[in-house]
């Protein structure tokens, strides 16, 4: 039997936000929005499955069938550093301005991620760690807290929240700072519960303390000098 | 909503795949770590016999395998972070020997492995796809099957499992 969790997580990606977008965006500016997005994701699962064969094993770099592989593993941070970057080029190359288009579908990322979360029930049965409540994965005789079902909520709670703030003419640079340090800062907490082989962070949880930091740092310059030129 | 609805269903309505192999035989010492047995199917489930007491987790895996190549180093990291509660067996099987043996230097496996040269040992244990992994609880019960690359997480949450 082949385990069809992965394709129909990135399927969820997809389809969940593109269900709750309101209003439809018009056919033309709709497949433009798909198709972008689209070759985002696609560009971010190759390079983070670029970046995680560079880190864990680089002697696979040149092998295309380890490349292809992605349910080996795919880093989260450089593939959606990589799917942000394509999505703002596309933008760019098109003569508008891509922060205004970062800003309108990070609402609808936060949404997917919060998708590809909850999907885990398709995947691996949401692993956590052993409590009274929880899931059984498969197999397993202990009840596991489902941390990515947490995470799946407090991710659409981030979305909802973002969107208000939009609608109250929170500016676009703000907006993308504030999605990407949520994502940040929601895995950053995850990551304490979430189980792990041996102790000490993980690169995962590394890498999300680094951008949630980093996040507030540029939004704090931002503001400032934002304050300044009022000033 | 239609969609969340439709995934419950499926989560909750979904066969639970029920494991089948029992090993059987009698009880043998397992192969020295770090090198690569040859051991018939037989020999394989005496070894399992004989390891019972601890929760064991078996790896069938072939140095052509793209995610055994990520599995590997997790495995061996298990392997050192939890070598008093559980035990790892690594199964090559459809392979080569030389290639498996370059496989293990390249990523430094200290645990136990066995070379499944006949095939019989996948055949027993109804290898489906590679890498395959076989969780067996200290009872010698198999209580899981997980068919291709193993997640830290999937794998840190089967260990809390199997010890608990």
């Amino acid at each position: 039997m082949r385990d069809y969790g992965l394709l129909a997580s990135i399927a969820a990606v997809l389809a969940v936000p593109a269900l709750l977008v309101r209003p439809w965006p018009q056919p033309e500016q709709g497949w433009r929005l798909i198709d972008r997005v689209g070759g985002s994701l696609a560009i971010g699962l190759l390079i983070g499955r670029l970046a995680a064969l560079a880190i864990d094993d680089p002697g696979s770099l040149t092998s295309l069938a380890d490349l292809l592989v992605i349910r080996s593993g795919v880093d989260f941070w450089p593939g959606l550093a990589a799917g942000l970057a394509w999505l703002a080029w596309t933008e760019r190359r098109a003569g508008q301005h891509p922060p205004a288009l970062l800003a309108m579908v990070a609402s609808a990322g936060l949404v997917g991620w919060a998708a590809y979360e909850a999907s885990c029930l398709l995947r691996d049965g949401c692993p956590g760690p052993i409590r009274a409540i929880g899931l059984r994965p498969d197999g397993l005789v202990e009840r596991q807290f489902p941390v990515a079902l947490v995470v799946a909520a407090a991710a659409v709670l981030a979305a909802w929240l973002l969107d208000r703030a939009r609608h109250r003419a929170l500016p676009n640079i703000d907006t993308i700072l504030i999605a990407i340090g949520s994502v940040a800062l929601i895995r950053s907490i995850a990551s304490f519960w979430l189980p792990r082989v041996g102790t000490g962070l993980t690169r995962q949880h590394l890498m999300s303390l680094i951008v949630l930091l980093a996040c507030i740092a540029a939004l704090t310059a931002v503001r400032q000098r934002r304050t300044l030129n009022a000033s | 909503m239609i969609v969340i609805a439709a995934v419950a269903i499926f989560v909750v309505t979904r066969p639970v795949s029920t494991p089948v192999f029992v090993a059987d035989g009698p009880a043998i010492e397992a192969p020295p770590a770090g090198a690569l047995t040859d051991l018939s199917a037989d020999e394989f489930e005496s070894v399992l016999v004989g390891l019972r007491g601890r929760p064991v987790i078996v790896n069938v895996w072939a140095s052509w395998c793209a995610p055994c190549r990520t599995e590997t180093p997790l495995l061996e990291r298990t392997a050192q972070a939890h070598q008093s509660d559980i035990v790892i067996i690594g199964v090559n099987s459809r392979d080569q020997r030389a290639g498996a043996l370059a496989f293990m230097d390249e990523f430094d496996v200290t645990f136990t492995n066995i070379f499944d040269s006949s095939g019989e040992i996948r055949g027993r244990l109804g290898v489906r796809g590679f890498p395959s992994t076989y969780v067996f609880g200290a009872d010698g019960a198999l209580r899981t099957t997980v068919v291709g690359g193993l997640t830290e997480q999937r794998l840190a949450s089967i260990i809390a499992d199997v010890t608990a």
